[in-house]
C-alpha cells in the first residue's frame, strides 16, 4: 500500500504538482538533515545543499522517465541520492587534495578541469541564448513557452491560463513558437552572439 | 511532414522517448536531409536552452521552499513601518529550541530509517540467473522447476512464496541444496526482506562457513546486515572490519560507511 501512495506521488512530481512538490520537500527535509549531521557531520548548510541537490535529481529522473516506478520508499530513493552526492563530494576532496601534491598528475587535472567547464560553458550559453530569444520574441509565444517548458504547465493547465479553446489550439500555438525560435536562431548563427 | 508532426517527432527524439518505427524515420530524415540535420541540431539548443531555464526555476522554486525554514531572529513588523526589537524573544526561542532537542532525542531513533533500512534493498541486491537447463531433447527436471519458480517469485517481490517454495526444494532435494550456494543466498534474502532475521543468519551462515563461493562475499554483506538488524552491533562490527580488510569486496566501500554509522 506504501508503495502505491509513492507511485501515485512519482506520478505527481512527473506533472509538476506544485503542492505535492513542496510537501515532499517539507517531509523529507528535517530527516535528510538529521541522516546527513549524524552520517557525514557536516554542516546545516552542506546538508541544505545536498538535499536540493538530491531532491532535484530525484526531480529530473522521474520527469526524464528514468525513474517510472518505485521498488522501495521515495524517501529511501532519495536517501540513496543523497548518499552518492554525499561519497562524490568527499572523493572530489579526497582527488583534490591528491592532485595539488602530485604534479605528475597535472595533465589529468587539466583535462577534467577543460571538460567540465567547457560543458558548463555550453549548458550555459545555451539557458542565456533561450532568455534572450524568448525576450525578442514577445508574448503570447514567450508566455505561452514559459508556461509550458519552463513553469512545467501541462497543455489543459495553458488552455485555462491563457484562455484558448482547447488543447489542440495549444499544441498548434506552441508548435508554431518553437519554429519561430528556430529561425531566429537560424538567423542568429553568423553574429557573434552564437 | 506537418510542422507539429515534425514538432512534436523532433520533441520525442530530444527527450529520448522517440522510440521503434519513428526514431528510424528521423534518423533517416537527418541522414538524407542536411538541411533538416541542422534543422534538428538547432532544435536542440533551443531544447537544451529551455531545459536549463526550467531547472533554474525549480531550483528558485526550491529556494523559496527552504526559505520558510529561516526564521526572522528577534524582530516583529508592527504597523505604520515600524519594527520592534524583542531582545527576550531570543532567549525564549533558544529555550524552546533546548526542550525541543531534549523531546527529539527520544523521536530521533524512531524518524530516522535505521542503518539496516538504509542499506537494505533485497531486490536489487542479487543478480538472480534463471537459465534454461534444457540441453535437446530434455526436459527439466523437477527440483531445477521448483528453483525456477522460487526465483521467479524472488525477482516479483513475493518473498514469503519464494521462501515456501526453496523451503520444498531444500527439504526435497537435501543433497543438491546443499551445495546450491544461489539458493541459499536467495532464500536468507528473502527471510531478511520478511523480518525473518533470525533465520536469515542461520541460512547465510552456511554460505559463509561453506566452500568458497561467488556468493560469499554478499552472504557475508548481508549476514552484517542481519546482525545489526538484532541489535548485535558487535558482532556485526566484526564482520564489516573483516570485509574492508578482504581487497576487492564487493561491499568494501558500503562496509567502511556503516561502520562510520555504527
Amino acid at each position: 500500500m506504501l508503495e502505491k501512495k509513492d507511485n501515485q506521488i512519482l506520478e505527481a512530481i512527473k506533472k509538476g504538482d506544485p503542492k505535492v512538490l513542496e510537501k515532499l520537500y517539507d517531509d523529507n527535509r528535517q530527516p535528510f538533515l538529521v541522516w546527513a549531521s549524524q552520517s557525514y557531520q557536516c554542516e546545516s548548510e552542506d546538508a541544505v545543499e545536498i538535499y536540493q541537490k538530491a531532491y532535484t535529481i530525484l526531480y529530473l529522473n522521474v520527469r526524464n522517465e528514468k525513474l517510472t516506478s518505485l521498488t522501495s520508499t521515495i524517501k529511501t530513493y532519495l536517501f540513496s541520492i543523497g548518499k552518492n552526492l554525499f561519497r562524490e563530494k568527499f572523493r572530489d576532496k579526497h582527488n583534490r587534495l591528491v592532485n595539488l601534491d602530485d604534479v605528475s598528475n597535472t595533465n589529468v587535472i587539466d583535462n577534467h578541469l577543460d571538460t567540465n567547464v567547457f560543458d558548463n560553458y555550453q549548458e550555459e550559453h545555451q539557458k542565456e541564448l533561450v532568455r534572450q530569444l524568448l525576450n525578442e520574441i514577445g508574448n503570447p509565444c514567450k508566455k505561452l513557452l514559459e508556461l509550458m517548458f519552463i513553469q512545467g504547465y501541462s497543455a489543459e493547465a495553458v488552455v485555462h491560463e491563457m484562455g484558448y479553446s482547447d488543447e489542440r489550439v495549444v499544441r498548434k500555438r506552441k508548435s508554431l513558437c518553437l519554429k519561430k525560435l528556430r529561425e531566429m536562431v537560424a538567423e542568429k548563427k553568423d553574429s557573434n552572439f552564437l | 511532414m506537418a510542422n507539429v508532426e515534425k514538432s512534436r517527432l523532433i520533441e520525442a527524439y530530444h527527450r529520448g522517448s522517440l522510440k521503434g518505427a519513428d526514431k528510424a524515420y528521423l534518423k533517416q530524415l537527418m541522414s538524407e536531409d542536411p538541411s533538416f540535420k541542422q534543422e534538428v541540431n538547432d532544435y536542440k539548443q533551443i531544447y537544451n536552452g529551455l531545459e536549463a531555464l526550467h531547472i533554474e526555476q525549480f531550483q528558485l522554486n526550491l529556494n523559496k521552499m527552504e526559505a520558510k525554514y529561516e526564521t526572522k531572529d528577534n524582530v516583529v513588523a508592527m504597523s505604520g513601518n515600524r519594527a520592534v526589537v524583542r531582545p527576550m524573544r531570543k532567549l525564549y526561542a533558544v529555550a524552546a529550541a533546548i526542550a525541543l532537542l531534549v523531546c527529539c532525542t527520544v523521536a530521533y531513533n524512531l524518524m530516522l530509517p535505521s542503518v539496516f533500512d538504509q542499506h537494505f534493498a533485497a531486490s536489487q541486491s542479487i543478480a538472480v540467473h534463471i537459465e534454461s537447463t534444457r540441453a535437446a531433447g530434455q526436459t527439466v527436471s523437477t527440483a531445477e522447476q521448483i528453483k525456477k519458480s522460487a526465483f521467479t517469485a524472488y525477482q516479483k517481490q513475493e518473498y514469503t512464496k519464494s521462501i515456501d517454495l526453496l523451503k520444498d526444494y531444500i527439504n526435497t532435494y537435501p543433497e543438491k541444496a546443499s551445495k546450491d550456494y544461489q539458493s541459499m543466498l536467495i532464500l536468507g534474502v528473502a527471510q531478511l526482506a520478511t523480518n525473518k532475521t533470525e533465520k536469515a543468519t542461520r541460512t547465510l551462515e552456511q554460505i559463509i562457513n561453506g566452500r568458497d563461493s561467488s556468493y560469499k562475499q554478499e552472504a557475508e554483506w548481508m549476514w552484517a546486515l542481519g546482525q545489526i538488524k538484532l541489535e548485535q552491533t558487535d558482532v556485526a562490527k566484526e564482520m564489516l572490519q573483516e570485509i574492508t580488510l578482504q581487497k576487492g569486496h564487493i561491499h568494501q566501500e558500503d562496509a567502511v560507511e556503516v561502520l562510520g554509522q555504527l
